[in-house]
């Protein structure tokens, strides 16, 4: 059995050697698992699943492209039962799901013909992580109210719940950025009408809004009861439409299916003379 | 403060008597109802309530333990391993893997990490940390043929990012032995 032993004062060729050396026997014996992974000085097998691409460290000694483009070839042969690895890497690669991470990296240092990962794709699972509010709905007259028929009705999402989100993602050699951006309100006011509304809609201000006038952005007058209605209500839904787009650090960049999010509440409209006549 | 709402005093005008007790004009202004009935978006999860620097050494030292888990039983690709690591550092960690559960060797012990966070970026609400180890594995070898292993702890950058709702590590570079100084 051989040990071999790391000092600080061994010289880069031993590394190296001992780097590439056939599998089996020293990398059984003298390595920490570590070491499978290694990137080092003078290369290793991590360097095949690398792509550093030196601007995105900077500073970082021996961080650059070059060196680690230039230890993937080095690698692929110590890391390869055979000594055709090098050769067939590009064939092995199709069956294998790790290789448009690997193939990558060899490719930058060659041709740079193919992206590592597909940022839009990244992009993509992003877009499936931001996590958007639900909108506040908020109406004038207010909704835990009964409204009357005829009273022009004011409609908005609460400011908190419309603005921007946007998550970020690595990518090697870079990061993905997605931005959701609301855009559209859908109202269902529950009585078979629908408002579309281009914006948050503006909220009532009873020191600035004259109090008979309709919304300028948003709203819905009822014209009857809920009385019929199943539970008495109208069931009243919003829906916002959320833009999304991605950006990446090498200036790529696109749209994506936009985002709805979605909330809900009931409204009682009544007619006054209606009401007496049930109530009494 | 009270608000007065449009609508609202007409009604109180109109059916005083009948609604007297459903409208008061002057009570909270709950213009937002409850709940809305939209139970898929739950907030942003921060059922931790770790900083940034907490969150990302989080990521870090749990992708090891992983790792470490999966290097003692041959496991090659741990699916607990996504929650993280991503991109090329899950790459990098399935590849180490791979290649110990290729030669059949599996790995006992383990190794002692002492990561710190660097940076974090952008000031405000970060989404990049840099993390830097020192990383002593020299226990952390074949199960088999155990012996007195004087392997030097090596140095280790790892990148972690947020996207938005966890931490995980995204890029990792490995040093060689001896190479903390």
């Amino acid at each position: 059995m051989r040990l071999i032993t790391h000092r600080g004062g061994i010289s880069a060729s031993l590394v190296a050697a001992c780097v590439l050396t056939p599998l089996g026997v020293a990398a059984a014996d003298a390595q920490d698992f570590f070491g499978r992974a290694e990137c080092g000085s003078s290369g290793g097998p991590g360097c095949e699943v690398s792509a550093y691409s030196g601007d995105e460290e900077p500073g970082t000694p021996g961080r650059s492209r070059e060196e680690a483009g230039g230890d993937v070839a080095d690698s692929q042969d110590s890391a390869a039962e055979d000594d055709d690895a090098v050769l067939t890497g590009e064939s092995e690669c199709e069956a294998d799901p790790l290789c448009s991470v690997i193939g990558g990296a060899a490719a930058e240092a060659e041709t740079a013909e193919v992206a590592a990962v597909d940022p839009a794709a990244v992009a993509d699972d992003a877009r499936d992580s931001l996590r958007l509010p639900p909108p506040r709905l908020a109406a004038s007259p207010p909704l835990d109210q009964p409204v009357l028929v005829r009273v022009p009705m004011w409609l908005w999402v609460g400011e908190e719940t419309w603005r921007a989100h946007s998550a970020r993602a690595a990518v090697p050699g870079g990061a993905v950025s997605v931005t959701a951006t609301p855009v559209r309100a859908h109202w269902a006011m529950g009585d078979g009408t629908t408002v579309a509304c281009a914006g948050p809609g503006v909220a009532y201000n009873p020191q600035v809004h004259d109090p008979a006038a309709a919304s300028p952005a948003c709203g819905h007058t009822y014209t009857r009861a809920s009385a019929g209605q199943p539970q008495g209500t109208y069931a009243l839904g919003v829906e916002v439409t959320w833009a999304v787009s991605w950006q990446s650090s090498d200036g790529g960049g696109g749209t994506l299916d936009p985002l709805v999010t979605a909330a809900g509440a009931e409204v009682e409209v009544v007619e006054s003379q209606a009401l007496v006549e049930t109530t009494s | 403060m009270a608000v007065v709402h449009r609508g609202a005093a007409a009604i109180c005008g109109a059916v005083v008597a009948m609604v007297a007790a459903s409208c008061t004009p002057t009570g909270p202004d709950r213009s937002a109802p409850s709940p809305p009935p939209s139970p898929s978006f739950p907030e942003p999860s921060s059922s931790a309530p770790q900083t940034a620097e907490e969150a990302a050494l989080a990521a870090y030292e749990g992708m090891w333990a992983v790792v470490v888990d999966a290097s003692h039983d041959g496991v090659t690709e741990p699916p607990e391993l996504g929650d993280y690591a991503q991109g090329q550092a899950h790459a990098l960690m399935v590849q180490a893997l791979e290649s110990a559960a290729e030669e059949g060797v599996t790995y006992s012990g383990d190794p002692v990490l002492n990561p710190e966070v660097i940076s974090l970026a952008p000031e405000e609400n970060p989404t990049t940390a840099d993390i830097e180890d020192c990383a002593d594995g020299s226990a952390w070898i074949p199960a088999e043929n155990r012996t007195d292993s004087q392997i030097k702890p090596r140095r280790i950058e790892a990148t972690a990012s947020y996207d938005g709702l966890v931490w995980r590590v995204s890029e990792m570079r490995i040093w060689e032995p001896g190479s903390c100084d």
